[in-house]
């Protein structure tokens, strides 16, 4: 099990298959994995293992 | 028609002195919108969690190439998370601009000056330009003129509060002792607001609620733009003395068959 934006989720090959699989736009996106910033030409590499965190974010609305 | 100065901050020069936030827009297509009625200069956005499943509109998608993104640290309760917002954020767009905006109080938003103090070290040391949302206290800004910050942000009221400028005996030393640029922040709700401001020597304001949730935004920008246009203008003519006793403005002399 890995945690994907605060929800336990079934383990993934890559961060790519991930994030390609939950359906992000892969621009404007950044990703964390293990609260450090991944850049988006290493995803493909990167294997996840279990009690990963992850968190996709972007930009929103804000003041 | 004649203008205003321009507003030089950060190793830019500006013509609009309205910055907006984008927050409690009703949809993020409105941006371009009030970008083309007024002419802004500088947007900005904040950094959250982004779920998947969510047919949202992305923000970056409407903010046109030749505006300045200033990336506010909103949500973050301390400096490193701060900086950390920054740097998650200058990955997704090529900004350097920072708005610092710490806080742990949730019913009157009030910044953490302490947490915004050390943010702001950090942030400079990075190379970042940074504009800290502070409480208006004359020593903090000087403090944060020192650490080297591109302009500092002062409260007018707090924020979303729509009460305009009620900080103004000490928001006038900044104002008045600070040598780089003084943005008031928050509170703002009107264009007579914004107007007050710019008077009384801001060099820029930052709106956000009071275009965002106003019954048609794009309107309220234009007038609130004018606002800062006038009232900037007005502020680089000169503003007259109040006086209390009336001073007629005809000649009082000369008038018809009467020698008084």
């Amino acid at each position: 099990m890995i945690t994907f934006n605060g929800k336990k989720v079934e383990k993934y090959s890559t961060l790519e298959n991930l994030i390609k699989e939950n359906g992000y736009s892969l621009n404007n996106v950044v990703v964390l994995l293990n609260e450090k910033i991944v850049k988006k030409s290493e995803w493909k590499k990167i294997k996840l293992k279990k009690g990963d965190v992850i968190e996709v974010v972007g930009f929103v609305g804000g003041g | 028609m004649k203008e205003s100065s321009v507003l030089k901050i950060a190793g830019k020069n500006l013509k609009s002195r309205l910055f907006i936030g984008t927050g409690k827009l009703p949809t993020y297509k409105l941006i371009p919108e009030i970008i083309k009625n007024t002419g802004v200069e500088v947007l900005t956005v904040a950094v959250r969690r982004i779920n998947p499943d969510a047919k949202v509109e992305n923000i970056v998608d409407y903010i046109p190439k030749n505006v300045i993104v200033m990336i506010n640290t909103s949500g973050a309760r301390n400096s490193q998370e701060a900086v950390k917002i920054a740097e998650i954020g200058s990955e997704i767009i090529k900004t350097k601009w920072i708005k610092i905006e710490i806080e742990s109080d949730t019913k009157y938003l009030l910044p953490d000056n302490e947490e915004t103090i050390k943010a702001a070290k950090m942030l400079v040391k990075k190379g970042y330009y940074v504009f800290p949302y502070i409480t208006p206290d004359l020593i903090l800004a000087r403090k944060l003129e020192d650490i080297g910050v591109s302009a500092v942000m002062p409260l007018g009221s707090f924020i979303g509060t729509n009460k305009g400028i009620t900080c103004e005996t000490l928001l006038k030393p900044i104002i008045e002792e600070i040598k780089i640029p003084v943005i008031i922040d928050a509170g703002i709700g009107r264009p007579s607001h914004a107007a007050k401001a710019m008077e009384m020597g801001a060099e820029a304001i930052l709106v956000n609620t009071a275009i965002a949730i106003a019954k048609d935004p794009v309107k309220m920008a234009v007038s609130i733009d004018l606002a800062v246009k006038s009232g900037r203008l007005a502020y680089e003519i000169g503003l007259l003395e109040e006086k209390e006793y009336a001073s007629s403005s005809s000649p009082l002399t000369d008038f018809l068959n009467r020698n008084d």
